[in-house]
């Protein structure tokens, strides 16, 4: 089972399938067999490619489609049966905001608030922090589509939920927008609320998430903690300077090494302990300058296991739990 | 916590104080409906064209006075004797034979409104004017119950509102029951004005229901009988907008579909079996706004006093012109709410 961190679980899923039946064409299965668990608190990121079935996921835990199969539990009422009874502390934002074009700003966040009585000064404050009160009186039609975005959170917001979804917030936001977004979207975790964050913006993920979950292909095929992430999908190898790098190389690669020269430096792949490399050049005379790990980002470990990068494994679990292998993520 | 987090953490209060209930939604409904420019406009359209109407009505017709009345009394007597005069003599001279001469002339086939020097609005004109801004109010209110749930759909904001109300039927029923009370309230509403503006219309333009000889009995409870029947159109007609544009999420392709469906597909129907016209939407409708219903050739029957087949006499009537309007309406309506119910929203 994938987990995040955190004591109650927020959101649970158990083998949720969903196909779409297609007018002649074969049928898609959006999601298959999918097992996630998201426990209160931090922001949790959903990653995965296009197509990959997050945007389903989130729409089978929002009720607006139906699973074929399997349970989805948010705050532990089963949904959809019971989504009337939590959806009250559920805020979300799912792709495109939904606004009545010829509405203003403030008109369609005051339909929303007065369908949940929500308190219309409510309106005004959400407008204020997330810096549309300028352009509150103007009609949707006529905003950015980084304002609509603005204004979908702020929908989100209204109901100052326990939970927010957020299903790729950044879009059409420029790199202002995006790094107000992060920053609220770090502030809202920080205050207790537990946000799902995704994405395909692996940077903004990086910075904002504790933990994360990748999907490809309808399944969740890698979770964890970010660092955990970051360690599984790194290489191993490291970069070391020294005096004499062609008798280094020499060196090294009599004691089994794998060693690649580059310009002014030398990489060694996949070291399991660094200090070895240190006393086999030391024991020849030899004495470093630097060594340093390759470090990986999010990018890179995320391509990697969703098979978009060349020389990726052909399974996910090669590098951090996934689906098929629940015992490894159970506990974390 | 920052000053951001003071803002959106979690709500301290009970969160089922916060939930959208049934009559906060048919309060937001109503709201939404009226801010809707295109509310307006059609509401600004519609007392536009009343108005041109009646600008009309009142130049196109004269104010009857007591001596128009009295000279065309005259005029009418006068012919009524000629006629009688005529009639007596032609029995005098075929020995009495009614089969020559027909039946005598009565006072009632010569109206005095018939031989006024000016046109006056003649009370007899109302039901149909009444029935004219019962459709035109229908129609109207196909089209508004087509858009209120078409602009929904073309802007996708029925997701918003599930993120709020997740309980589809009741959220669609909401809308539903906001529309049809606002269409119903708007043709009484139509209807009270145009009754104002008809007496209006005989007191000024016209000649007054007491003044007519023959005289009309139970005029007034007729008419309101008649403004009840244009008025309730509006049900069906806000149904069927609605039931369309919420089953194919389009309002254009609901019009086209009710203009495909009731000129094409119910013509062609009644050709190939007349007998089907009982049940079909555009008979119906004909049969709710004619006065006392339609009678409509039906399928060849053998009848035996002419001893051949010939087409079936079908009288419609009001009331079953109404209940299969309604009936149409109601299905389709039932069904895209259903549909809605069942169907993923992507």
């Amino acid at each position: 089972m994938i987990q995040g961190k955190g004591t109650m679980n927020v959101i649970e899923i158990q083998g949720a399938n969903k196909t779409y039946k297609r007018w002649r064409k074969p049928p898609e299965h959006a999601v298959r067999g999918l097992n996630l668990e998201v426990q209160a608190g931090g922001v949790f990121g959903f990653l995965g490619p296009n197509g990959s079935g997050k945007t389903t996921t989130i729409r089978l835990l929002l009720g607006l489609a139906k699973p074929d199969s399997g349970n989805l539990k948010l705050f532990g009422r089963s949904v959809p049966h019971d989504l009337p009874a939590v959806i009250g502390r559920v805020g979300s934002l799912v792709e495109t905001p939904l606004f009545f074009p010829t509405f203003t700003g403030r008109q369609n966040l005051t339909l929303l608030a007065q369908a949940s009585g929500i308190p219309r000064s409510r309106v005004d404050e959400i407008l204020g922090l997330v810096e549309l009160s300028g352009r509150a009186d103007d009609r949707v039609k006529g905003y950015s589509l980084g304002m609509k975005q603005r204004l979908g959170i702020a929908a989100a917001l209204l109901k100052r939920p326990e939970l927010l979804i957020l299903d790729e917030p950044g879009n059409g936001l420029d790199a202002a927008g995006i790094r107000e977004i992060r920053q609220l979207i770090s502030d809202l975790g920080a205050s207790g609320v537990t946000v799902l964050l995704s994405s395909h913006q692996l940077s903004e993920v990086q910075q904002v998430c504790d933990r994360v979950a990748i999907m490809s292909r309808g399944q969740v095929i890698a979770a964890g903690s970010v660092s955990e992430l970051l360690a599984a999908g790194s290489s191993g190898d490291v970069r070391i300077r020294l005096h004499d790098g062609e008798r280094g190389r020499e060196v090294l690669q009599h004691h089994g090494f794998t060693v690649t020269s580059e310009e002014d430096s030398l990489r060694i792949g996949r070291v399991d302990d660094p200090s070895r490399v240190t006393r086999v050049l030391s024991e020849a005379g030899l004495y470093l300058s630097e060594l340093t790990p390759i470090s990986t980002d999010l990018e890179s470990v995320f391509l990697q296991i969703t098979g978009t990068e060349p020389g990726a494994p052909h399974h996910a679990a090669d590098l951090v739990s996934g689906a098929d292998a629940p015992e490894k993520e159970a506990g974390r | 916590m920052t000053t951001i987090g003071r803002h959106v953490a979690p709500a301290p209060v009970d969160s089922t104080e916060q939930t959208a209930t049934f009559p906060r939604l048919l309060a937001t409904e109503l709201h939404r409906m009226f801010l809707r420019r295109f509310t307006k406009v059609l509401l600004g359209l519609s007392a536009l064209g009343f108005l041109v109407t009646i600008g009309y009505l009142w130049s196109s017709y004269q104010k009857v006075t007591p001596e128009h009345l009295a000279q065309a009394t005259a005029s009418r007597d006068m012919m009524f004797a000629d006629q009688q005069q005529w009639h007596d003599s032609c029995l005098a001279e075929n020995n009495n034979s009614v089969d020559m001469c027909g039946t005598g002339p009565e006072l009632d086939w010569f109206p005095v409104n018939q031989f006024l020097p000016v046109t006056p609005f003649d009370p007899t004109m109302i039901a149909d004017y009444t029935m004219a801004v019962g459709v035109a109010v229908a129609l109207a209110g196909f089209v508004l119950g087509a858009t209120t749930i078409g602009a929904e759909w073309s802007s996708k904001n029925i997701v918003a509102w599930l993120f709020f109300e997740p309980r589809r039927l009741r959220l669609m029923g909401a809308k539903l029951a906001v529309l049809l009370a606002v269409l119903l309230i708007l043709a009484v509403i139509a209807q009270l004005i145009w009754l104002v503006t008809a007496k209006l219309l005989l007191a000024y333009r016209g000649i007054g229901v007491a003044d007519l000889d023959p005289p009309i009995p139970d005029f007034w409870p007729h008419a309101l009988q008649v403004q009840l029947r244009a008025a309730l159109l509006v049900i069906p007609a806000g149904l069927l907008g609605f039931g369309l544009a919420n089953m194919i999420r389009n309002t254009a392709a609901a019009f086209g579909i009710a203009f495909g469906y009731f000129v094409v597909v119910e013509a062609v129907l009644s050709w190939l079996s007349p007998g089907l016209q009982r049940f079909q939407f555009t008979t119906g409708l004909i049969a709710w706004v004619h006065e006392g219903g339609i009678t409509v050739s039906g399928d060849d029957v053998y009848q035996p006093e002419y001893q051949g087949f010939f087409p079936e006499q079908i009288h419609i009537s009001n009331a079953h012109g109404g209940w299969v309007i309604l009936g149409y309406a109601a299905v389709i309506a039932a069904v895209s709410m259903w549909m809605f119910r069942r169907r993923d929203i992507t």
